[in-house]
């Protein structure tokens, strides 16, 4: 089984490794597959709240923006360096999901409150930062300039942040398969993805799971917020937007299947392709995304891991 | 404590009654049907756009195509119950709710998204031919007056319509015991419908009625939403009683922080003041447990 998993893994590195320098002409794919790899690390980022802990949340797109504003402003008024100024926007926003959990799990709120919350929270991002205008340059944003990425930099732009994206999202499917499948955490985890009361019964921490969780989760997305900001160096609230972010992102998480590992990466492979297909729609996106998103609820909830799973290829899990 | 405080608190109560309007709507079909209707704001701005649309284009009279945009909101939820939510009623417990919420949201984006992109222009405002009064020194807007009272008329039958109808009792008993409700011989199918219609009619009459007091744009339906939802989390989300009250002080503690932290900054205010409020009453202010 760990072996098969391991097979795997290598095939999905050299995969991932390999498919940028087919097209190191032409900038513009590898500029899409860049945002491919960030919106992966944005669906993990969901995919272990609402799909692992049941925590609905929201805001992935003001989490991601929180991080992507605290590095983008410490670094244009040169108030610390680009690492520190990441690990601060990582701590934060960790911070910050850590509060939202406690809350929701604390006062044992129903996750229908946890979704209205953190639906407020985005709407109180995005009127924060329009209305503290001259911190954050309001609706047009800031402009801030690239910084060294090391040994990457002789690679062509947007490869280095694709590199840096896809390292980034390759190693937390690792640590996470390692935590869910090796140690007691990850067991529990699976008892709540199954049964919340049955599990509190047996004698796991469900409230402790669910912030812990909450608080690695928006970790990594105030990590891949801030890196995003870098890649980008444009810093708008359309960016962050809910329809910009936390759209997509329910529907890779979605579409690719909720609480599997390997999920994100096939729904965002398939959105990416998508919503290059359809560009000449324009605003009319959002209509069809709304509408993928109402079908697929209906009648593809499981997502293409589960049928996959139980469909095609039994024997193999 | 000077004049303009005593306009503020009007223009507080009033935002404060539509926003009880929106939220009775949400209240009574999460009640009934166990489906948080996110798609709620989208339904008042569907009522808005239609009567504009059909006010700048094609010269309607102002009353007919407030009439169109009620019915095309009303027509709006019963597609919503019968066709998108037809899935969600197969499930039970917190995955119909889950569903319910999550089917509803990919509906309000579908709306928004069609409403923005095919009438980004179609403001509503209304203007009330009616004078200003003067009133122990004070200049009222009578439109204003008017809205309110309007406003709180509407709620008051609703919650005589609740209280004391056959209809009314019938959701009530569904809401409080489904099952209960059913040996007794009433259709859950029927006053489901019943709800989201009701639900559609008060949202698209807050909708005009905003429209009085201020112009409602294609894109504000999330807005709505949210506040709505807030209402209902403040009032306790199976109480029509509870939302009335919690839509009041969340009109009136909104309206005096835009005027004084500014419309912006205002939100955050008002998700703290909420925040610090559910900490202490975590059921709502009326506090019945959900």
């Amino acid at each position: 089984m760990v072996k098969t998993r391991l097979i795997a893994l290598i095939v999905l590195v050299a995969v991932y490794a390999v498919i940028p320098l087919l097209f190191l002409n032409t900038p513009y794919v590898v500029f899409i597959l860049a945002q491919m790899a960030f919106f992966t690390i944005f669906a993990y980022g969901f995919n272990f709240l609402f799909g692992f802990s049941r925590q609905l949340f929201l805001c992935i797109g003001a989490f991601t923006g929180i991080g992507a504003y605290i590095t983008g402003i410490s670094l244009r008024d040169g108030l610390m360096g680009p690492v520190e100024a990441v690990l601060l926007s990582t701590a934060a926003v960790a911070a910050v999901g850590w509060v939202v959990s406690f809350l929701s799990v604390r006062r044992k709120l129903v996750v229908i409150f946890t979704g209205i919350f953190t639906l407020a929270i985005t709407l109180v991002f995005n009127n924060l930062v329009i209305g503290l205008a001259n911190v954050t340059g309001g609706e047009t944003g800031f402009r801030i300039r690239g910084i060294s990425l090391g040994p990457l930099d002789a690679l062509p732009y947007n490869l280095r942040y694709y590199y840096v994206a896809i390292a980034t999202v390759l190693a937390i499917t690792v640590i996470s398969y390692y935590l869910l499948f090796h140690t007691r955490t990850g067991y529990a985890y699976r008892c709540i993805m199954d049964d919340e009361i049955s599990s509190e019964l047996v004698g796991i921490n469900v409230a402790r799971v669910k912030t812990l969780t909450a608080l690695l989760s928006s970790a990594v997305l105030g990590f891949s917020g801030a890196q995003y900001a870098l890649f980008s160096q444009l810093i708008a609230p359309s960016y962050f937007a809910f329809a910009s972010v936390d759209l997509p992102v329910q529907i890779i998480v979605i579409l690719g299947g909720r609480a599997s590992l390997l999920g994100p990466y096939i729904g965002s492979a398939i959105i990416a392709v998508v919503n290059e297909a359809l560009k000449f729609l324009g605003p009319l996106t959002q209509v069809l995304y709304g509408l993928t998103l109402m079908l697929l609820l209906a009648f593809f909830r499981n997502g293409i891991v589960d049928f996959v799973r139980r469909k095609l290829f039994p024997w193999f899990f | 404590m000077d004049a303009s405080f005593v306009l503020f608190l009007l223009d507080g109560i009033v935002f404060g009654l539509i926003l009880s309007l929106i939220a009775a709507g949400l209240t009574l079909i999460y009640g009934l049907a166990g489906v948080l209707n996110l798609a709620h704001g989208e339904l008042l701005v569907i009522c808005t756009v239609t009567a504009a649309v059909l006010l700048q284009s094609i010269n309607v009279p102002l009353p007919l195509a407030l009439v169109a945009g009620v019915l095309v909101t009303v027509a709006s939820s019963v597609f919503l119950e019968k066709v998108v939510l037809r899935p969600v009623y197969r499930l039970e417990g917190e995955e119909r709710i889950l569903l319910g919420l999550y089917i509803t949201l990919a509906f309000s984006i579908f709306l928004h998204g069609a409403l923005i992109t095919s009438f980004p222009l179609a403001f509503l405002t209304i203007n009330l031919p009616v004078p200003s009064l003067d009133f122990m020194g004070l200049t009222v807007r009578t439109a204003q007056v008017i809205t309110g009272v309007a406003s709180a008329a509407v709620l008051v039958a609703v919650y005589v319509f609740l209280k004391n109808s056959w209809g009314g009792m019938a959701i009530r008993s569904l809401t409080q015991n489904e099952v209960g409700a059913l040996i007794v011989g009433v259709s859950v199918k029927r006053y489901r419908l019943i709800v989201f219609m009701l639900g559609a009619f008060l949202v698209s009459l807050a909708g005009i009625i905003r429209s009085v007091v201020a112009t409602v744009a294609p894109e504000s339906g999330i807005e709505f939403t949210i506040l709505g939802l807030l209402v209902c989390v403040v009032g306790g989300i199976r109480s029509v009683y509870g939302t009335i009250v919690a839509g009041l002080v969340i009109g009136v503690v909104y309206t005096f922080l835009v005027v004084f932290i500014g419309t912006y900054l205002a939100y955050v205010a008002l998700l703290i003041f909420i925040m610090a409020l559910l900490l202490v009453r975590p059921y709502g202010i009326v506090g019945e447990r959900w």
